[in-house]
This record gives C-alpha cells, structure tokens and sequence, in this order.
C-alpha cells in the first residue's frame, strides 16, 4: 500500500487489474441500459423535439460565436498575446460509479484504447467534471472535482481573482479556501478553470458561488461553492485534450508547420487527428 | 453434471463483486449508498467457514485486490481487510459452525467493522478523511443480511456437493 501510496512502480499492475474489472461495470450498469432502451422510444421523441430547439437556438449563438471568435483573434494579434489552443474533444459515457461514499469516483466506458490519457479533463454540458486518474485498455477512472483530495485551480469571472478550489468529499458542495477578508467574492460569482495548472484548460465552468461568510477571528472567509456540472446525474461526459502549450512551441522552434503569422486564430500547427466520434471545437 | 468446486465458489465471489460495483439511480438518497452491505466479505466469510481447506488468505488477497481496483482504492486496502476476515474465520472455523445465525450474524458484524475500521484509519492517513459513525453502517446491514446469505449459499453448496 505505501508503494501505491508513494511511488508509481505499480500502475502497470493496477491498469492490468482494471482492465479485468471494468467488464463487471458494465455488466452492473446492465439494469439502467435494459430501462434505458425499453422506455427509449417514448423518450426518443420529446428528446428529439426539445433537441431540435436546442440546436437551433445553439447554432443562432454560433453564428454570432463565430464573429466574435474572429474579433477576438484580431484584437489578440494586435496586442501581440499568445493565441488560444483549440480543444480536441472525445464523448464516453459513465458506466459506472464507484460505491464507497466518501470518494466517489465515476467509471468511463473508454480507455487507454480510445486515447484517454491519466490527467485528462473531463466535463458535461455545464461544466467541469474532473480528471481521469487511472487509464485501463477500455475503462477509465474519473476523479471528481468535489473529492477530499481535488483540488482545482480557480478565477472568479467577474474579475478574474484567482484562487483554489478544494473538494469537501460531499456531492453538492466545494470551498474556496485561502481567500482573504479583502477580497472581492459575491455569492453568485461564477468560477472558471484558470488553466495555470497547465492541465484544465482555461474557461471553463467549475462551480457557482454559493454563500460567503466571515467568521470573527478568522483570517480567511469561508466560502461555500456549487458545482456548475451535474456530477450526480450526468450520463454523457466529454474528455478534452489539447496539445500542451510545450508541444506548440517546441513545433514552433523547429517550424514544420507555418506558423501562418499572428492572424492565424487558433493553434494553426496542430491538426486534429480524424476520430470517428471525435469533434474539433473550443471550448 | 458436476461443476468444479472453484467454479462455483468464485462464480459466486464475482456475483459478490458485481453487487458491490453495481450503481444506484442517480435520485437515490445519500444513506443508501452508506447502508450498502459488504456483500464480498460475506460471501468470502461463509466459503472460508464452510471449506476453510479451499478458500483462506490467498483467496481473500486476491478478492481484496479486486475489491480495491473497483472502488479505487489503494491497492492492498481491501486486501487487507479481507485477509483480517479470512484470519478470523480461519481460525474459528470450528465453533463458528456450531453457532445459531444470530451468534454467527454478531460475529459477522464485528470482523467486518474491524476490517472497515481499519480501511478508514488507512484513509484518513492518506486522503483525510473524517470520522463519522456511518462507516459502520454496511457492517450492521451485513450482519442483519447474513442469515439469509447463509442459508443461500449452504443451500449452494449442498447441490454441488462442496466439501
């Protein structure tokens, strides 16, 4: 166990093992699959009609994205700041949720085989999900963000304060801890991931602030945040990988790709690999 | 036909797995997952009582280690914890056999909170975790559930015609 614990001389093992145990999931998740496709046709119609709205409402706010994805590219040019790196993304579905209450951890239908990788982010539609914390060849483990031992790097949108934020081990909450009296921190704030980690990409919705108190003798508020993504509930997630911003400027050393000068927008010298469910788009 | 006896006896430990990494509906409540009982252990506490020449501390190893890889944690958690329950069965065998359910079910309870308590004393040194009294929730749902998982399995037995 302290091997485990300290040094990584036993993840070949545990990938192995995993790998013999992640089919026990999917069975398990039998039960929900059978009632998912008995009552699916019902479902399948109000799904289509209420997904058919969305798209379009989704597309009207893409054209105007696209516009502004444009605009935002110029004014980054203009002032000579780095470029943003487009997200490659990758769809698996939860298969399953392991059971001890006080780690909660989800279990991924896709693995080493598909390119997850350990410390892959994960999300759902509203939302930071967590991080992949251990890889077999068609299962993974996703580490929630509101587990004891998570920790993620923060900004309040509003004004870009940064700060972390720890997992408290209960499902519907997180702390903003270290944060001083002086700072300016409203419940309602939203929090998204600042990306200094180097390992979330910046941007994307972590949690909403829910109540901020300050106890008398306490150096730092206490403040209570929920989590923007459905932890619980959420059955679709999406894996984001993007190439590292070593990799950009290695390729940029070596310049094999043209660089295609400051106006290029996103990332011009990383091309996304062709995945049969893999989709190009940032965040 | 006969089967081969480590079919059966693992045939039901992966049945014991499967109902430990089977999940509950999203809008189940929070107890439910605490009241959720050891259903390897139990499984894994009767073969030791009833064929102690078959199913010992290897065994229990290899199922802890199963264990601990689908719940993901760290590895040698459960084994531990499991080898501990298989020790105490292996080494009251005998009277466990001559014991009512009710004595046995007591029994039951206290090796696995002692085995649960050891695994949250090995969390809280690597994860923090705090103590509550709920952890020994699953000890006292297996102990209640034991008469029927005993009745089942030596009804199992006896059609294989395990010994």
């Amino acid at each position: 166990m302290l091997v485990d614990h300290q040094t990584r001389w036993l993840e070949a093992f545990r990938s192995a093992v995993v790998t013999v145990t992640a089919p026990l999931y999917v069975v398990s998740n039998l039960p929900y699959a059978a009632t998912d496709s008995l009552f699916g046709y019902i479902r399948l119609r109000q799904d289509n009609l209420s997904l058919n709205e969305q798209l379009l409402s989704l597309s009207v706010e893409a054209q105007r994205a696209h516009a502004l994805r444009e605009e935002n590219a110029r004014l980054r040019a203009l002032l000579g700041s780095s470029e943003r790196v487009e997200a490659r993304l990758e769809f698996a579905e939860v298969v399953g949720v392991t059971p001890d209450p006080t780690g909660r951890s989800l279990i991924l239908g896709k693995g080493d085989a598909h390119g997850v990788f350990e410390g892959q982010p994960v999300l759902d539609s509203d939302g930071l999900m967590g991080q992949v914390v251990e890889v077999g060849r068609y299962s993974s483990r996703v580490l929630l963000i509101t587990d004891l031992t998570h920790v993620t790097p923060v900004l309040i949108n509003r004004n870009d304060y940064r700060a972390m934020l720890y997992g408290t081990g209960e499902a519907a909450w997180l702390e903003l801890r270290h944060v001083p009296e002086t700072a300016d921190v409203q419940a309602g704030d939203l929090l998204v991931t600042s990306g200094l980690d180097g390992r979330f990409p910046p941007g994307y919705p972590v949690a909403v602030v829910a109540s901020v108190e300050q106890q008398p003798g306490e150096p730092f508020l206490h403040i209570r945040a929920r989590p923007a993504a459905q932890l619980e509930r959420s059955r679709h997630l999406v894996l984001v990988s993007r190439p590292s911003l070593e990799d950009a400027i290695q390729r940029r050393r070596s310049g094999d790709p043209p660089s295609g000068g400051p106006d290029a927008g996103s990332d011009a010298g990383w091309v996304p690999e062709p995945s049969s469910d893999g989709l190009e788009g940032g965040p | 036909m006969k089967f081969p006896d480590t079919l059966v006896i693992w045939g039901t430990l992966v049945l014991a797995l499967l109902l430990t990494a089977a999940h509950l509906p999203a809008a189940a409540p929070e107890v439910l997952a605490w009241i959720r009982p050891d259903w390897a252990a139990m499984v894994l506490l009767y073969w030791v009582m009833a064929v102690p020449q078959r199913v010992g501390m290897v065994t229990a190893w290899c199922l802890g280690v199963l264990v601990d890889s689908l719940t993901g944690s760290l590895l040698g958690q459960h084994a531990l914890g499991f080898v501990i329950i298989a020790f105490v069965g292996l080494s009251m065998y005998e009277r466990l056999r001559m014991y009512s359910l009710l004595q046995q079910a007591l029994i039951v309870f206290f090796t696995i909170a002692l085995a649960r308590l050891l695994g949250f004393w090995i969390d809280v040194m690597v994860r923090g975790v705090s103590w509550t009294p709920q952890i020994l929730l699953s000890a006292v749902t297996s102990a209640m559930l034991w008469p029927f998982v005993f009745t089942l399995l030596r009804a199992l037995r006896r059609r294989f015609r395990i010994a």
